[in-house]
C-alpha cells in the first residue's frame, strides 16, 4: 500500500504540473483540494482520467470523484479496493 | 497610423530576453522557451501556483502582462479598468497539437482535460484577468501578422468612450520552437504623445 | 444614429434547418434538432447526442450559389451558406463588394479536416495542403474569397462561446465610428472529434437532451451552425433604400476573472456585460422585453447566469428562454445564431420555449418560458458567456 501511495504522490506532482511541490512537502493525509495541496476542479478531472487509464477505475460522477480524491490515503484505499489493472 | 492615445510603456519577450521600455529586464540562461519561462517567473518574484499548469501560450501572455502591468503597479499608474486586446497568428496551436496527440494516439486514446482547457487562444486573457482582477473587456484576434494599426482601431474607441482607462495591446505568438511577445499599454489620460507605429514595429522586430 | 446599427439581412444553418424560414418553423413547432452523431467518426457515437446539421459536406457544397473553389472545410462551407443567405436578404448579392467587410468567428476552423489526417501528415504528402485550413483566419479568407470580398476589412475573432457576439459588437462599433459602411458579422463552428472528446473530459456533456434551467439538468449538447447578419450604416441604408429588419442597440463585454472554464458563483462577468449593454443602448432593465439566455444547461452556467439576471433585473426578470435545446451549443456561432433567433422573436411577436424543461431550480424562483408564447417584443437581450471568462451581451431592438 505504501508503494502505491508513493506512486500516487509522484503522479500527482508530475501529471498535475505541481512544479514547486516536492514529494516530502505533503503527507498522505493532507487534503488534496482547497487549503492542503491546492488542487482545483480541472485537476480533479485529470485524476479521473488517471484512475481509468492507470487503474481501470471509471468514475462517472465528478462529485464522487471529489470524495475519492480527499487525500492520498483515501485514494490509495479506494484504488486497492476497486482496481482492475 | 498610430492611435490617438499615448503609450505608457511597452515590453517584449523574445530570444530569451525580457525588455521593458528601453531596458533589458532579464536575460534567460538560454533562449529555450521553458528556460525563459521558468527563469523569468523566478526573476519577477511571482508567486502564482497555477502558472505551472498553464500552457505555453498562456505562460508567455501571463508573463508579458506581468512585466508591463507589474511596472504600472510599481509606478502607481495601474488601472483596474484595463481592457485587453490581444492577437496572434497561430492561435493556441501548441495545445491543439498536444491535445490531438492525447486524443489520437492509436490504442492509447486518453484526451486530457487539463490540455483541452487551453485549446482556445483567449484562455490567456482569462488567466491575466484572474491574476490582476480585471473585469474589463477583452478580445483575441487571429491575424496574419502583428499590426498595431488594427489593434488601435479596436483600442482607441474603448478609451474614447471611457469603457476602459487603459488598454493592454499585445501580440503573443507561440508555435513549437518559435515564440515572441510584444505588448504596449495605452492610456486614456495621455493626450497623445504617441510614438510612431513604425517605430514600435521596428522595436518588436529587433 | 437612431435606434442603433441597422441589420439588413440575416442567414443561418443549424441543426433545425438550412435557412431562416426552416429555423423559424422548427422554433414555432418545438422541434429540437438534437439527435445521434452521424458525420463525425468517434467512439462517443452511442453515448452523446448533438445538434448536427443534416447535410454532409458534399450536399452543403451543392447548395452554394456558385461552386466552391479551393480547400474548403465543413466550417467554411457552412459559413459561406449562411453568409450567402444574409447577403441575399439584404439585397447585396450583385452589389460591388468593395465596401463590404467581414468579421467572422470560429474556434474549430479546419479542425474537422486536419484531425482526420493528423497522423497521415507524418507519413504521406497526400493531404499536406489541408494543413493550411486549420488556421482560424483561413476560414474567414475562404469565405471572403467565395463571397467576392476582395479588399474589404476581414478579420477573425476567437474568444470561445462569445466569439460571434464579439464579432457583431465589433461590426456595430466600426459602423458607428464610420470605419465601415457595411459588414457581415457572425460566426461558425462544425462538430469535430476534438471538441466532442474535449467537452466529454470536462464532464459537462448531457447524457441525453440538454434541459436549461431545470433542477436536474446534467450538461450541454454540442451543436454545429453558422449564422451571419449584415450590418449597415444609416447612410448606406438610405442610399440603397434598404429595409432594416432590426437594430443592434447595445453591447457589452466583460471578463469574469474567475476560472478558465467555469463561471463565478454570482455571474460577475455576465452581470457586468449585461449592464454595459444596457448602458450603451441607453435602456433601463425594465425596457428589456425578453432575454435569450446563454443557458447551456450545465449545472454551473445556469446557476451563475440566473443569479446574474437577478442582479441586473432585480425582482423583474423579463421572460427568458434558452434555445440551446433546439440547436445545441454551437460554440463560436452561438452569439449569431441566437441573434437571428432574437430577431425572429421580435418580427413574429413570440417567445420561443425552453424545451425539455423538467422542473425549476431549487436555488431561485426563476423559471424560463416553456411554451410558445405570443408577446409583442421591442427589445431582446442575448447572452453568450465563453470560456476564458469572456462574457458578452447584445441588445437588439425591433425595426
Amino acid at each position: 500500500m505504501s508503494d502505491l501511495k508513493q506512486e500516487l504522490k509522484n503522479k500527482i506532482i508530475s501529471q498535475l504540473n505541481l512544479e514547486d511541490v516536492a514529494i516530502e512537502d505533503f503527507e498522505d493525509s493532507t487534503p488534496l483540494f482547497g487549503e492542503g495541496v491546492g488542487l482545483d476542479s480541472i485537476d480533479a478531472l485529470e485524476l479521473i482520467v488517471m484512475m481509468d487509464k492507470d487503474y481501470g477505475i471509471r468514475l462517472t460522477d465528478p462529485k464522487e470523484g471529489r470524495k475519492v480524491f480527499e487525500s492520498v490515503d483515501v485514494m490509495a484505499a479506494y484504488i486497492e479496493e476497486h482496481r482492475t489493472k | 497610423m498610430m492611435g490617438e492615445h499615448g503609450i505608457q510603456s511597452w515590453c517584449s519577450i523574445s530570444e530569451g530576453r525580457v525588455m521593458l521600455n528601453e531596458q533589458l529586464l532579464h536575460e534567460a540562461p538560454s533562449p529555450d522557451f521553458r528556460e525563459v519561462m521558468r527563469s523569468t517567473y523566478k526573476a519577477l518574484g511571482i508567486e502564482h501556483a497555477k502558472f505551472h499548469k498553464m500552457d505555453p501560450l498562456s505562460k508567455l501572455a501571463f508573463l508579458t502582462a506581468e512585466v508591463i502591468l507589474g511596472e504600472a503597479k510599481r509606478a502607481g499608474s495601474f488601472s483596474q479598468e484595463t481592457a485587453l486586446v490581444f492577437a496572434n497568428h497561430s492561435s493556441c496551436i501548441d495545445s491543439d497539437r498536444k491535445y490531438q496527440q492525447s486524443l489520437d494516439d492509436p490504442g492509447n486514446e486518453w484526451p486530457s482535460p487539463a490540455v483541452f482547457v487551453y485549446t482556445l487562444p483567449n484562455i490567456c486573457l482569462g488567466e491575466i484577468s484572474i491574476r490582476h482582477q480585471l473585469f474589463t473587456e477583452s478580445c483575441f484576434f487571429i491575424a496574419k501578422e502583428f499590426d498595431p494599426a488594427t489593434m488601435n482601431r479596436y483600442a482607441d474607441p474603448l478609451l474614447q468612450a471611457g469603457i476602459a482607462q487603459q488598454v493592454l495591446c499585445a501580440w503573443v505568438e507561440k508555435n513549437d520552437d518559435h515564440y515572441t511577445s510584444f505588448a504596449y499599454l495605452l492610456d486614456r489620460a495621455d493626450p497623445g504623445t504617441a510614438r510612431d507605429a513604425m517605430l514600435l514595429k521596428t522595436k518588436k522586430e529587433q | 444614429m437612431t435606434k442603433g446599427v441597422a441589420v439588413t439581412g440575416m442567414g443561418i444553418i443549424s441543426a433545425i434547418g438550412c435557412g431562416v424560414p426552416a429555423n423559424l418553423a422548427a422554433l414555432r413547432e418545438g422541434r429540437s434538432g438534437i439527435g445521434p452523431i452521424t458525420w463525425v467518426r468517434t467512439h462517443l457515437e452511442g453515448s452523446v447526442r448533438v445538434g448536427e446539421i443534416a447535410q454532409n459536406d458534399v450536399d452543403l457544397a451543392k447548395q452554394l450559389d456558385h461552386p466552391a473553389k479551393g480547400p474548403h472545410t465543413r466550417t467554411s462551407l457552412l459559413g459561406c451558406l449562411a453568409a450567402e443567405e444574409a447577403l441575399r436578404q439584404a439585397g447585396l448579392m450583385n452589389v460591388d463588394r468593395h465596401a463590404l467587410g467581414l468579421i467572422t468567428a470560429t474556434t474549430v476552423g479546419g479542425m474537422d479536416v486536419t484531425e482526420k489526417y493528423f497522423y497521415q501528415y507524418l507519413t504521406s504528402d497526400e493531404h499536406l495542403a489541408s494543413i493550411d485550413t486549420l488556421h482560424a483566419g483561413h476560414t474567414g479568407q475562404m469565405m471572403a474569397d467565395h463571397l467576392g470580398i476582395v479588399d474589404g476589412f476581414v478579420t477573425t475573432i476567437s474568444t470561445a462561446c462569445s466569439s460571434a457576439s464579439n464579432a457583431i459588437m465589433l461590426g456595430a462599433r466600426m459602423i458607428k465610428a464610420g470605419m465601415l459602411d457595411r459588414v457581415l458579422v457572425g460566426g461558425v463552428d462544425c462538430l469535430s472529434k476534438f471538441t466532442l472528446n474535449g467537452f466529454n473530459t470536462l464532464m459537462i456533456l448531457s447524457a441525453s437532451q440538454n434541459r436549461p434551467f431545470s433542477d436536474d439538468r446534467d450538461g450541454l449538447n454540442l451543436g454545429e451552425a453558422a449564422a451571419y447578419l449584415v450590418l449597415e450604416s444609416d447612410a448606406s441604408v438610405k442610399a440603397r433604400k434598404a429595409t432594416p429588419i432590426a437594430y443592434v442597440a447595445g453591447y457589452g463585454n466583460a471578463n469574469d476573472a474567475h476560472h478558465q472554464t467555469a463561471s463565478s458563483e454570482n455571474g460577475d462577468g455576465a452581470t457586468a456585460a449585461m449592464l454595459e449593454a444596457l448602458r450603451t443602448a441607453g435602456l433601463s432593465p425594465s425596457e428589456i422585453d425578453h432575454i435569450n439566455a446563454h443557458g447551456t444547461a450545465t449545472p454551473n452556467n445556469d446557476l451563475s447566469e440566473g443569479r446574474a439576471f437577478m442582479r441586473v433585473f432585480g425582482e423583474h426578470v423579463p421572460p427568458f428562454t434558452s434555445t440551446k435545446p433546439y440547436t445545441g451549443h454551437t460554440l463560436a456561432a452561438a452569439g449569431a445564431v441566437e441573434a437571428v433567433f432574437s430577431i425572429l422573436a421580435m418580427q413574429h411577436g413570440m417567445v420561443f420555449p425552453t424545451l425539455n424543461f423538467s422542473g425549476g431550480m431549487s436555488e431561485f424562483d426563476l423559471r424560463p418560458t416553456t411554451k410558445l408564447t405570443d408577446m409583442p417584443l421591442s427589445s431582446v437581450l442575448s447572452n453568450s458567456l465563453g470560456f476564458g471568462g469572456n462574457c458578452s451581451s447584445l441588445i437588439i431592438v425591433k425595426a
